[in-house]
Formats: C-alpha cells, sequence, structure tokens
C-alpha cells in the first residue's frame, strides 16, 4: 500500500484503492529548543574548550548534537543523539595514529614532487582532497548511527573510499564547466549518500536532481556575477578610456558609473548567498525519501537573510571589539617597552621580550578565534537548523510506522580524521 | 498499584505503543494486549528527552529501548521510585575537572615534548641522516627560493670566479663533508642564509654593505657553521613536529594556523639564540685557523641591525643579541696573520658580481 502512495503522481491525491487516509500522514518537524539555551551552551564551551587546551571539543560537539537533536522533532517523536564525546575523543587518538604517517609519507612525496619543478606538489592536495572526503562520509556515517527516533536507529552502508572519489571524479569536473557542473554534482554525491542510508529496516534514497537545483538557482549565481562583472568592466573602461579618442570623457564616467553601482552592489552579495542556501537546503530536503515517505520544505527563499546579516553583524563586532583590545596592548606596550629603549634599543628590547609578546598574543588570538567560534555555531549552525527543521514536514510519515531495528553502531575515526584533516589546514 | 500513561518503543521496531505504567515491585510497561516489559527500578536509566518529557531505558532492555513519560505526576512518581536515574550507563554530565585535569595533563605532555623532545630528535634525526639525504631537501627549498626572490642569480664571471676563491679558501678550513656552493642573489634586502643541503645564500644587498673580504667571508663561515651543524634540517624536523604536536592542541579552533604560527616564532626565538652562537663558534674557528679576524663579521652585524629600524624583515635581525655576539666576536679575534682572503681586484670583481656584462 505505501508503495502505491509513492508512486501516485498528484502527491496529495489518494489512489483509488488505497486505504483511508490516516491522521499523522503528515508529519511535521519541529524544533523546541530555546536559543537562549544553546548560547549559553557553546559560550560556556567556548571558555571550557581555553581552559582545556582545546580538548573540550569533542565534548562540546557532542553537547551541541545533543541539544540540537533533541529538540527536534518529527511526527511527535523527538531524536536522540547516543554519542560519547569519549567516541569522539577514541576517534581522534585513532585517526592521529593514521595521518602522523601519511602527512610524513605526504612530506616526503611532496617534497619529491618539489624537487621536480617548483610548487609542483599540488597534485597531491587531490590525495588529501581524497581523504577528507573519505573522512566525510565516516563522519556522517557515525553521526548516523547515533541517531535514534522512536527507538530505532539510522545507519549506513557503502563505502568511504569509492565516495571520495566520485566526489573527487565531480570535483574535477567543476575544472572544465567553470563551476556549472556543480547542481549536478551535489546530486550526484547526494544520491549516493543516501542510497546507502537506513532507518532501521527501511532504505532511503535521494530523488531530486541537478536540474531542478540549477533551475532553481542560475538566477542567482548570475546575479552574484553582476557586480563583479560591473567592477571588472568599469574597471577596464576606466583604464582604457585615455586610450580613446573622441568617447573618453564617456567612456570614463561610465566606467566610473560602472565601478560605483558595481561596489555598491557587493552588499547584495550576503543576500544572494542566504537565498542560494536556503533554496538548496529546500531542493535537498525535498528530495528526501525513506520508503514510501518523503520530506518537504518550505523555507522560504529569505529565509535565512536575517541569519546571515546577524551573523555579518556579530562577526564585525568582535572583530572590532578585538581589534580594539590588540590596539590598546600595542600601545601599552609601545609606552611601556619600545619608547623607553629609544631608537637604538628597539631590536635589543624585542630580542628580551618575545616570550611575553608571543604568549600574549596567543591569548588574544586563542580569545578572538574562540568568540568567533561562538558567533559561528550560533548563526551557522544552530539558526539555520532550527529555521530548516521548522520548515520541513515528512509526507506519508505512516510508511515510516513498521519498521525493524537494524545496523551497527559505526566507530567515531571518520570525525577523528576529520578534526585532523582541519587542522592541517585544508 | 499506582498507574501512569506513557510511550514506550520496545528497541526492535519503531512501533509507538501507548502505554500504562504500574508501579508493582516493578516498573511494568503494559498496553491493552497485555505487559511488554518489566523493568527493575535500579536499572532504569535516564537519557536525553525533550522539555518536560522523561526519557528512560534499562539496561534490561534492548539497547534502544525507551520509555517516554510526559505526564507531570507521571514524571513525579519516576523520580521517586527510580533511586538510579543517573547511575552508570546513562547519560550523566561529563565532570568538567576531570576533563580539565586529563587535558592540562595532555597540554603538558605536548608542550614538553614539544620543549624537550622535538629538539632532542631533530638532533638524532640529523645526526643520523647522511648529508646527501639532506640535498633532495635543499633543491625543493632552492626552486621557492628562487621563485620568492625573483629567481636572479647574480652570475658575472669575475665575482663568481672571486667567490669561489674565497669559498675554496674557507672550506680549506671547515672542511664540509659537501663543498658549499654559494650563490648570490639580486635582492634588497642584506641577509644570508642557509638551507638544508648545504645551499648558501648571499643576497646582494649585503655584498654591497660588506666594506671588507674578512666581514664577507666572516658571514660565508657563519653559514657554512649552519651547514656543518645541520641546522636547516634540525629546524625542519623541529619545525613539523611542532607543527603537528601544536595542532593537537586547539585542533578546531579556527585552523590554530596563526597559533601555530606563534609558537613556531616563540620556539624560534628561543632556539636560535643558542644556534647562532654554535654558528658564531664556527664561524670563529674557521677564521683563526686562516690567521683572519673575527671583529668584522660583528662590524658588519651591527651596521646592518644598527639601521634598518625594523623596517625590513631581516633574518638576521631576529637573531637574538646582536650586542652580545658584537663582543664576543671582538673578544675572540686574534692579530691577523695569515694571508688576506682576497686580493684588492678580486673584491671588487665580487662586490660587481650583480653587475649587468660586468
Amino acid at each position: 500500500m505505501h508503495r502505491m502512495t509513492e508512486t501516485a503522481a498528484p502527491p496529495f491525491a489518494e489512489p483509488p484503492f488505497a486505504d483511508p487516509p490516516l491522521p499523522e500522514s503528515i508529519g511535521i518537524v519541529r524544533f523546541t529548543g530555546a536559543d537562549r539555551t544553546f548560547r549559553r551552551l557553546v559560550t560556556r564551551g567556548a571558555l571550557l574548550e581555553l581552559v582545556t587546551f582545546g580538548f573540550y571539543r569533542f565534548w562540546l560537539a557532542t553537547d551541541m548534537r545533543r541539544h540540537l537533536w533533541v529538540n527536534t522533532e518529527i511526527g511527535g517523536d523527538s531524536l536522540e543523539y547516543t554519542g560519547r564525546a569519549r567516541e569522539l575523543l577514541l576517534g581522534f587518538l585513532v585517526a592521529l595514529a593514521i595521518l602522523a604517517p601519511a602527512f610524513l609519507a605526504y612530506f616526503i612525496a611532496g617534497i619529491a614532487a618539489e624537487r621536480a619543478r617548483a610548487f609542483a606538489s599540488m597534485p597531491l592536495y587531490a590525495f588529501l582532497f581524497l581523504f577528507g572526503q573519505f573522512a566525510a562520509f565516516r563522519a556522517r556515517r557515525y553521526r548516523l548511527t547515533r541517531t535514534v527516533w522512536r527507538g530505532v536507529q539510522f545507519w549506513m552502508t557503502g563505502s568511504g573510499w569509492v565516495y571520495a572519489l566520485r566526489s573527487l571524479l565531480w570535483a574535477l569536473l567543476l575544472i572544465p564547466t567553470l563551476g556549472l557542473a556543480y547542481p549536478w554534482r551535489m546530486a550526484a554525491l547526494e544520491r549516493y549518500k543516501l542510497r546507502h542510508t537506513r532507518y532501521g529496516s527501511l532504505q532511503a534514497r535521494f530523488e531530486a536532481t541537478g536540474g531542478q537545483l540549477f533551475a532553481r538557482v542560475w538566477w542567482i549565481w548570475l546575479l552574484g556575477l553582476l557586480p563583479v562583472l560591473a567592477l571588472v568592466g568599469g574597471a577596464a573602461a576606466s583604464a582604457a578610456a585615455p586610450m580613446l579618442g573622441a568617447g573618453r570623457q564617456a567612456a570614463a564616467v561610465a566606467g566610473g558609473v560602472a565601478m560605483g553601482i558595481g561596489g555598491m552592489s557587493l552588499v547584495a552579495l550576503p543576500f544572494l548567498h542566504a537565498m542560494r542556501v536556503a533554496t538548496e537546503w529546500r531542493w535537498w530536503v525535498g528530495g528526501i525519501r525513506f520508503g514510501a515517505a518523503r520530506a518537504v520544505s518550505t523555507l522560504r527563499t529569505g529565509a535565512l537573510v536575517g541569519t546571515y546579516w546577524s551573523l555579518i553583524g556579530m562577526m564585525t563586532l568582535v572583530t572590532t571589539v578585538f581589534g580594539m583590545i590588540g590596539g590598546v596592548i600595542a600601545g601599552v606596550f609601545y609606552a611601556t617597552v619600545l619608547a623607553p629603549a629609544g631608537a637604538d634599543g628597539v631590536a635589543a628590547a624585542l630580542g628580551r621580550f618575545p616570550v611575553t609578546i608571543g604568549a600574549g598574543y596567543v591569548v588574544w588570538y586563542l580569545g578572538m578565534a574562540v568568540s568567533l567560534g561562538v558567533v559561528t555555531r550560533i548563526y551557522l549552525l544552530q539558526r539555520v537548523w532550527v529555521r530548516v527543521a521548522r520548515s520541513c514536514a515528512v509526507v506519508g510519515i505512516e510508511a515510516a510506522d513498521c519498521v525493524t531495528a537494524a545496523g551497527e553502531a559505526a566507530s567515531a575515526l571518520g570525525e577523528g580524521l576529520a578534526d585532523g584533516l582541519d587542522f592541517a589546514g585544508f | 498499584v499506582v498507574a501512569t500513561p506513557a510511550i514506550f518503543f520496545d528497541g526492535t521496531s519503531n512501533r509507538r505503543h501507548a502505554v500504562m505504567l504500574r508501579f508493582s515491585d516493578r516498573l511494568e510497561i503494559v498496553d491493552e494486549s497485555g505487559r511488554l516489559a518489566r523493568w527493575s527500578y535500579d536499572g532504569i536509566r535516564r537519557v536525553d528527552g525533550p522539555p518536560g518529557v522523561l526519557r528512560l531505558w534499562s539496561g534490561e532492555a534492548a539497547a534502544l529501548a525507551r520509555l517516554e513519560v510526559r505526564d507531570a505526576a507521571g514524571r513525579e512518581m519516576i523520580l521517586r521510585a527510580c533511586q538510579a536515574l543517573d547511575g552508570e550507563g546513562g547519560v550523566r554530565p561529563v565532570a568538567i575537572w576531570r576533563v580539565a585535569a586529563w587535558s592540562a595533563a595532555a597540554a603538558a605532555a605536548i608542550i614538553g615534548m614539544i620543549w624537550f623532545g622535538v629538539p632532542v630528535l631533530a638532533d638524532q634525526i640529523a645526526e643520523a641522516m647522511p648529508p646527501r639525504w639532506e640535498r633532495p631537501l635543499g633543491d625543493a627549498v632552492d626552486k621557492q627560493v628562487r621563485a620568492i626572490f625573483s629567481g636572479e642569480p647574480c652570475t658575472a664571471p669575475p665575482g663568481q670566479r672571486a667567490l669561489g676563491v674565497l669559498v675554496d679558501r674557507l672550506q680549506s678550513a671547515a672542511a664540509l663533508p659537501i663543498p658549499p656552493d654559494p650563490v648570490v642573489l639580486r635582492s634588497g634586502m642584506a641577509n644570508a642564509f642557509a638551507l638544508p643541503g648545504g645551499r648558501v645564500y648571499i643576497l646582494s644587498a649585503l655584498l654591497r654593505r660588506a666594506r671588507s673580504p674578512d666581514e664577507l667571508a666572516g658571514v660565508l663561515a657563519h653559514e657554512m657553521g649552519h651547514v656543518a651543524h645541520r641546522d636547516g634540517l634540525r629546524r625542519l624536523i623541529r619545525d613539523g613536529g611542532t607543527g603537528f604536536l601544536v595542532g593537537l592542541l586547539f585542533g578546531d579552533v579556527s585552523g590554530a594556523g596563526a597559533a601555530l604560527f606563534a609558537a613556531r616564532s616563540l620556539l624560534n626565538a628561543a632556539y636560535s639564540r643558542e644556534v647562532e652562537a654554535g654558528a658564531d663558534g664556527f664561524a670563529i674557528a674557521v677564521m683563526r685557523r686562516l690567521g683572519r679576524p673575527t671583529a668584522p663579521l660583528g662590524a658588519l652585524l651591527e651596521r646592518i641591525t644598527g639601521d634598518d629600524d625594523g623596517a625590513m624583515p631581516s633574518l638576521l635581525r631576529d637573531h637574538p643579541l646582536t650586542p652580545e655576539r658584537v663582543a664576543r666576536l671582538n673578544e675572540a679575534g686574534v692579530a691577523p696573520s695569515g694571508p688576506e682572503l682576497l686580493t684588492a681586484a678580486e673584491w671588487r670583481a665580487l662586490r660587481a658580481i650583480c653587475r649587468q656584462g660586468g
């Protein structure tokens, strides 16, 4: 019966031979957490990260997920995150054991390649990319197997290396297509991930296509290109103006105007970015199927604009405040160390103070990084999660009613690798 | 027997059972079809639940069996009946002090390894590695150095011949396993440096600022000291090891790239004093063997560090305590007993090595 509901062309029309519609046929997704709770959680977590030399990150990540999962309710039942920080720590340590020799091998291979030609080790980035994609896939598997709904967990099959290879090949395709292959790449990768995703005995799949995404976002990309084109074109016109004969004045004016308009319309980029992200979310959610149950999202295209501007505002605030603190510290340092030393003694004075300067710089930098971390976790993670979750619903949720438990819990190695690759500046 | 409504998931299927909880000698989970489970009170644990919902699990049930009590009175009854809700196996809040203490221990171990372990390791590796293995390292960096300094080595033949003479004299006293082959690069920076694999670079501004062959010979002998002590290789191993270890701390605080940079400059400031003193010692020994004075090197150092007021980042400047070094070089000097290292004509040719068609 559920299969038939799924194949019915208009989504809400009932096939003639279907059972009478069930009242809970549409599972509403709700988010029950308060912004305040999450803000307190990440602020406290950030301070603890400072105190624990960053090791608290495993506990913070776990607590953030626990908060987001348990407050996300699908069809009246909330999710549960069963992962533990210790698993992440262990995954990180195991990943280190793998990454340390891998980095060494990478380093040696890099030297061998550089020897042949300066900066020739670029292809080796492909290897790191592959490794990163593998880690992302395995990290997703870990998170899914720690996600429980109605007493049954999600899980994943599939191979991390196959996924990484697909991801790399699709990424290479981006180059000759000037990035236009991006929607199709996303669709292909999501298809692979969801095809290998299970909720208990229920298999998932992804039905949205790259073409659909392209149709929804091409105008946003085009609009995003316009300010850049106006800037470049205007600059070109201004530069070329003196070489022109008659139209010199006009070309210079036109170039200046174009650059002005282009510069001003750069303000539009955050709007466009937020609209693209929201559209992608709506597309992605709308493509998810679990058996006959399908997800929909009514996320408005402009739903994330406020979130992104809040992010920009808060980041500006944080950097300004820390910039001022840095300025005051530099001033005090100048007044107490450099000025009394006089012009001749500057080098000697600097030579005597590297440890205090370095330590002060580290503390200042970490304070700023941690504050920015709080801001991004709130605005890029929680606010987006809440807005997207609240826009979702599951149509035909009764298809997920008779699912039996299956699947094993996966290790956190992928999370550890992802964490490990992160600090390598990847 | 008191009873309260609840929702039960047995952990083997996701079927939602609307149940009644009966509080007898155990917690009985019952629906219209009969008893689904009996949980002893002590085995019941609290797990994450949304606001207003007490979500429970029992060690006697399937790993994901869940019992959800949403009714306020029912929650009260559970809290009263179950004594070990947050006991072993449940979701207990982490003991912050334990995490902090272990982190402090781990950080201390890592910092200890950076401070004591990595230099020792670098020394060991550098000593064990045959000099010719260093060569590819230097070759790799060489390409980048040339790319950074616009890749323009100065090659006026008379100048190169003079440089060759000077290097041969120094090598006769220094006896490096691989004879150095210094390159003069066109640059506005007054500096000289050595890379792993024994490559020595002189930037042309230094040549311009030098007033006598002894000054330049001192600089070359100093750089040859770095080569002899394999400081470049050691620094490379140290930086790599330090970077890796620092990365363990603050893993996800935005890449930690800047923290890494800061840590590196901190450590370099600490190490370089010793390293520079070592290279100076080598230079002093070489110059003495050739019967040449060491004070000119100090004079050149002073001239370069004195005048550029920090406007230009200079490798020589990050060598700490120039006055101390200059004093040592002055004290170590002996009266010139050996022949001049270069003739006046050779010195002129060397200084003109960067002149086009010279």
